[in-house]
């Protein structure tokens, strides 16, 4: 593993001297503009935790595995070609479920509109057994809700329990007291060493279209640093982008399983990674203390990897129980169970 | 010589405290300013405006209740026709049970604290939750009371801050924004209640030249 702060072109830089400095800045431009997956531009995370690994997911034995795909439901062709480089993804990493971060089916919502923008793009997935677990876009009717495929329960908000993580779907086209008392409250509630939210609006973001959703972060925020919410997916910017960690959050931006908004990321201090380039989606494990992704444009490529651990809290709450003879805990590697 | 370095050991500390009271009050002032600068989350109509409001909004309900008698709501299937066929006739039966709604005639009274507390939540923003508002909002006019909220008609983002101002609604209706007209929508059926025109203040004028975001999104609907 190596450290994201200690590659790159600021090393190059910084160990040239004062003669080539011309010639290692150049050298840092070009590495910069250069699309490699794993070692470009430095974190500047408020915590030095996330590593980044060549590649990343492991198939451990239990390990939660799932897949990440946002803004997709267009229907047309980048779409199904996503669909299809997922599929395959899926024979390699056999995922039990898929996230859906919003914009679930864009324009029109007939029944036709079920099919060719979810049904079919997804039918390999779907006859594999994979399951779907959709959070409501601004594209979205809200009768999407009570769409059995889509598993969320007949509700607008929900949470489900895979292995030792607990999801929180949130509908952020509509957070009112309501809402934001009922995460309060579930996730309070919940023990699972991992909790991760997914939404449509991105609270932090890079996107020169949309940017990021600032009223969003000032409600939501508190309530996921109080309870301890590790990672945060979100869509709506159709693009890939990794935020360093905000009070302890990963937020990760994946919008482009079906709509690509070329060149739009405006590269800002937050950004880890960013990838306009082409439409992508993401591969996730969960495994015991780690969470393991991998970020995967249309063409195959692995634009991003990296691993995330648990957080130190529940590291020590972990650590106690075992010290106290509980046993192996849920997130002991190897040990959650389905 | 020890009073000389008493006396810079003093004079340091008194920096070191002039310091701190400096940096203090700039915390202070900056968290001031940044407490004026959020919206502000106080009711928007008074105890008896919003129980007048939630009760013609149950009135509404009960209506939809006896229709739905009739067209019982859709429930949750893997069935997408399903879904649409139930909303559709349950839209028309509501239709068939209010056929000439009035608009404004479930705000009411109260459309008048509907548009000042529109106002001053916009006027609470920072400039970039301005823009970030505004470059969102749908800016067609707003479909009629008994219209079907248009399937093409992005849903955008309600203020949150703005939402914890207005009287609460139940699961069934919420409040929705297209371009300056605040609706009250039948979610369970797609259904326009009541459109309260004006009810923000007109966009800037940079929010003005930007790109619908309805045209956006059909330019891109294959």
């Amino acid at each position: 593993m190596t450290s994201a702060g200690a590659c790159g072109p600021a090393r190059a830089a910084r160990s040239t001297s004062r003669r080539a400095r011309p010639l290692a800045l150049l050298l840092a431009l070009a590495l910069a503009l250069l699309p490699l997956p794993a070692c470009r531009g430095a974190a500047r995370a408020d915590e030095p935790l996330l590593d980044r690994i060549a590649s990343e997911l492991r198939l451990t034995e239990g390990a939660v595995r799932f897949a990440v795909i946002g803004d997709a439901g267009t229907g047309g062709r980048a779409q199904y070609e996503v669909a299809g480089r997922l599929a395959e993804a899926h024979r390699r990493f056999p995922f039990e479920f898929v996230l859906m971060l919003g914009d679930n089916l864009y324009g029109l919502e007939r029944p036709s509109d079920y099919a060719r923008k979810f049904e079919q793009p997804y039918a390999p997935l779907l006859e594999q057994g994979v399951t779907f677990h959709a959070a409501l876009g601004n594209h979205d009717n809200v009768s999407q809700r009570l769409y059995e495929p889509f598993h969320m329960g007949g509700e607008r908000y929900h949470h489900f329990r895979k292995g030792n993580a607990r999801f929180f779907a949130l509908d952020s086209n509509y957070v009112d007291p309501a809402q934001l008392a009922w995460l309060e409250r579930e996730l309070a509630a919940a023990d699972e060493p991992w909790k991760i939210c997914f939404f449509h609006h991105p609270l932090y973001s890079s996107g020169d279209r949309h940017g990021p959703s600032l009223e969003l972060r000032r409600v939501l925020e508190p309530i996921l640093v109080r309870h301890g919410v590790r990672v945060v997916f979100a869509g709506h910017e159709h693009f890939y982008e990794r935020i360093a960690p905000q009070h302890g959050v990963h937020h990760f931006i994946s919008g482009a399983a079906g709509k690509l908004r070329r060149g739009d990321i405006r590269k800002s201090g937050i950004t880890v990674r960013g990838f306009d380039r082409d439409y992508s989606f993401m591969l996730v494990e969960i495994d015991g203390d780690a969470l393991r992704f991998e970020a995967v444009a249309r063409s195959g490529t692995i634009v991003d990897a990296g691993v995330i651990p648990v957080r130190e809290e529940e590291r020590q709450d972990r650590d106690a129980e075992m010290a106290s003879g509980g046993g192996a805990p849920a997130g002991a590697p190897g040990a959650a169970a389905r | 010589m020890v009073h000389g370095r008493a006396r810079a050991k003093v004079s340091a500390r008194a920096a070191a405290t002039a310091r701190r009271l400096a940096y203090g009050a700039l915390a202070l002032a900056t968290l001031a300013g940044v407490a004026l600068a959020q919206p502000v989350a106080e009711p928007a109509l008074s105890e008896a405006q919003a129980r007048a409001f939630q009760q013609r909004v149950e009135a509404y309900r009960a209506l939809r209740a006896r229709a739905e008698r009739r067209e019982p709501a859709p429930e949750e299937t893997s069935e997408p026709a399903e879904i649409a066929g139930r909303e559709a006739r349950l839209r028309q039966a509501i239709r068939a049970a209010r056929p000439s709604p009035r608009a404004g005639e479930v705000f009411g009274d109260a459309a008048a604290a509907f548009r000042a507390a529109g106002r001053r939540n916009f006027a609470a923003r920072t400039p970039a939750e301005r823009t970030e508002w505004e470059k969102q909002l749908p800016r067609r006019a707003p479909p009629q009371p008994n219209g079907d909220y248009p399937a093409t008609l992005p849903l955008a983002t309600f203020p949150p801050t703005l939402l914890a101002s207005l009287p609460p609604l139940p699961e069934d209706v919420e409040y929705r924004l297209v371009g300056r007209a605040l609706l009250l929508r039948d979610v369970t059926a797609n259904l326009v209640i009541d459109v309260l025109p004006d009810a923000l203040p007109a966009p800037t004028p940079a929010a003005a030249a930007r790109p619908d975001p309805e045209e956006q999104r059909s330019e891109a609907a294959p």
